[in-house]
């Protein structure tokens, strides 16, 4: 695919992908933080933490897929639904899984 | 970015399956069944300036999880169970966020599509009471204990 010369793409995709960097780099901490709780606590940090493992690199796959669609159309699609149902489903379960552990663990 | 125009020229993007019509924008507006069949795909930068947004609300439900996890390691919140139950309210609040999240995103795309006035944002007062009702507990139990 190549950028058509008539249209002023800006700085649009750019920000983009800069904030798809800093949700990855975001879940990447979440995962640390997580990983931290898991070495001190129970078995049942774990769940979380792989989890929030999973979502990170899914994070980081996403963000670099929707990076190349980004840099590679003139006229970028929009997000699409099942990619939005996806990141928001990751956070939703990570935090389900978090939450539960908190009741449970002592 | 420029200004969000009604009824202009938006049937640009590539629409990777979504429907785009050539019919009269105002009859997008007007809803009812016609309105499925009057959407337009936006100007690319509105959508991209919704999915930005989707991600910034993805990185506070995301951040407000980390919070909660870290509240379990706090060793100044022990009045009572004060610490659990703050770190529950919060991971509560990044669950609901993530929900909030998508929804907002659809939702407003779908009245980017329709030509319709965006929604107004239900989290951003959830997110604000949750926050300051938290911090004003956390406030409370460090005084007191």
């Amino acid at each position: 695919m190549s950028t058509a010369p008539d249209v002023d793409r800006g700085l649009q995709p750019q920000r983009t992908h800069l904030a798809w960097t800093r949700t990855a780099l975001s879940s990447a901490l979440l995962f640390s933080v997580i990983g931290r709780r898991a070495v001190t606590s129970s078995a049942w940090t774990w769940f979380p933490l792989a989890l929030a493992g999973v979502m990170s690199v899914a994070f980081v796959v996403v963000a670099r897929a929707r990076t190349v669609h980004l840099e590679s159309h003139a006229r970028p699609a929009p997000l699409s639904p099942g990619t939005a149902a996806t990141v928001a489903g990751a956070v939703l379960s990570t935090a389900a899984f978090a939450l539960v552990t908190t009741l449970v663990t002592r | 970015m420029p200004a969000r125009r009604r009824g202009g020229p938006r049937a640009e993007a590539k629409n990777g399956g979504m429907r785009v019509s050539t019919g009269d924008d105002r009859g997008g507006r007007d809803g009812g069944d016609d309105a499925d069949e009057l959407e337009q795909e936006p100007d690319y930068r509105f959508s991209l300036a919704n999915e930005r947004t989707f991600l910034a609300w993805i990185r506070t439900a995301l951040a407000l999880l980390a919070g909660g996890v870290a509240l379990n390691e706090v060793e100044h919140l022990e009045l009572s169970g004060a610490r659990r139950t703050i770190a529950v309210a919060v991971t509560s609040l990044s669950l609901v966020l993530a929900v909030a999240a998508f929804a907002r995103w659809a939702q407003v795309q779908r009245a980017m599509r329709r030509g319709q006035p965006l929604p107004k944002p239900a989290a951003v007062p959830l997110l604000a009471g949750g926050v300051a009702v938290v911090a004003a507990v956390i406030l409370l139990v460090m005084v007191v204990g």
